[in-house]
């Protein structure tokens, strides 16, 4: 059992959160790391990379170039049909898990 | 990159970049070019806002190798690094293919370490540097002595050929210090 239960929860659910913005649109390296800092699921875009990395190694995420309309090309990811299937069998699975843990462990009645 | 590119940028970038040398070579690329692109275009106070955003280069470095750490559950603790094998063939190549095939062994060695995952790439660049630039000078000092009439440039050469095999066993004993490992 560790003390730092947030970062064994961050790590486990990360990819999957991953998968769920790039389901809503491809996106580039700073536009995911933006929003998974600030929900408090990566470190820094330091973090991002190697997850990216592994999705794509996995074949759940694609990368491709794309000229942006003010600046440089981008490198943009999106999902394969493959990361649509995980992401949707993680979906089936996620809310019945947190409910099951909700009912074992339930409120913390303390004061 | 252009000349327009703010002083910050650059610094930035540089440091981001020696900050990630002991990462694997795709990670290191993959996470330089997400945030050159990031940076590119932007003036220098926008870059210095975005440089904030973004964090120290050491913070990021130390995300990544930290998440691919994580990934070290796949392999017991025991198993070699990747490509361990193939690195020591490389420096094999480098410092015996030298003497067996001159020029053409210690070139092929120079590409197998090249290829190898037990160096970084600035050893790498480091390595070719070395090589090519001592057996350049040989060759040119070979040439003044021999226009001027002196003797012994073939030993001239052959010295500096000594530089492959050299190099071979300074990369085999930092990666040897290091388990392999880049």
């Amino acid at each position: 059992m560790t003390a730092d239960v947030g970062a064994q929860l961050r790590k486990g659910v990360v990819e999957y959160c991953i998968l769920g913005l790039l389901d809503r649109e491809p996106m580039y390296g700073w536009q995911l790391s933006e929003q998974l800092v600030e929900a408090g699921l990566v470190a820094s875009i330091g973090t991002l990379y190697p997850i990216l990395g592994r999705l794509r190694a996995q074949g759940l995420a694609t990368a491709f170039d794309q000229p942006s309309a003010t600046g440089p090309v981008r490198k943009y990811y999106r999902l394969t049909p493959l990361g649509r299937d995980q992401l949707g069998a993680f979906r089936l699975q996620w809310a019945p898990f947190t409910a099951s843990v909700h009912r074992l462990i339930g409120e913390d009645t303390r004061d | 990159m252009t000349d327009t590119t703010p002083e910050i940028t650059t610094a930035y970038l540089a440091q981001l970049d020696t900050e990630l040398d002991q990462l694997p070579a795709d990670l290191h690329r993959d996470i330089v070019t997400g945030i050159r692109e990031e940076l590119e275009g932007l003036d220098a106070e926008a870059a210095a806002a975005r440089i904030r955003q973004l964090g120290d280069p050491a913070f990021i470095a130390a995300g990544a190798r930290a998440e691919t750490v994580g990934e070290a559950p796949l392999t017991s603790p025991d198993a070699p690094p990747p490509g361990r094998t193939f690195s020591i063939v490389a420096v094999v190549v480098l410092i015996v293919g030298s003497f067996l095939v001159p020029v053409v062994g210690a070139i092929a060695g120079l590409l197998f370490v090249s290829q190898a995952r037990a160096w970084s790439r600035r050893e790498k660049a480091a390595s070719w540097l070395a090589t090519v630039g001592v057996v350049l000078l040989a060759l040119a000092a070979s040439t003044v002595m021999a226009s001027a009439g002196l003797g012994g440039t073939h030993l001239v050469v052959l010295v500096a050929y000594l530089v492959f095999p050299v190099v071979g066993v300074v990369l085999a004993v930092r990666a040897q210090r290091r388990g392999w490992h880049a």
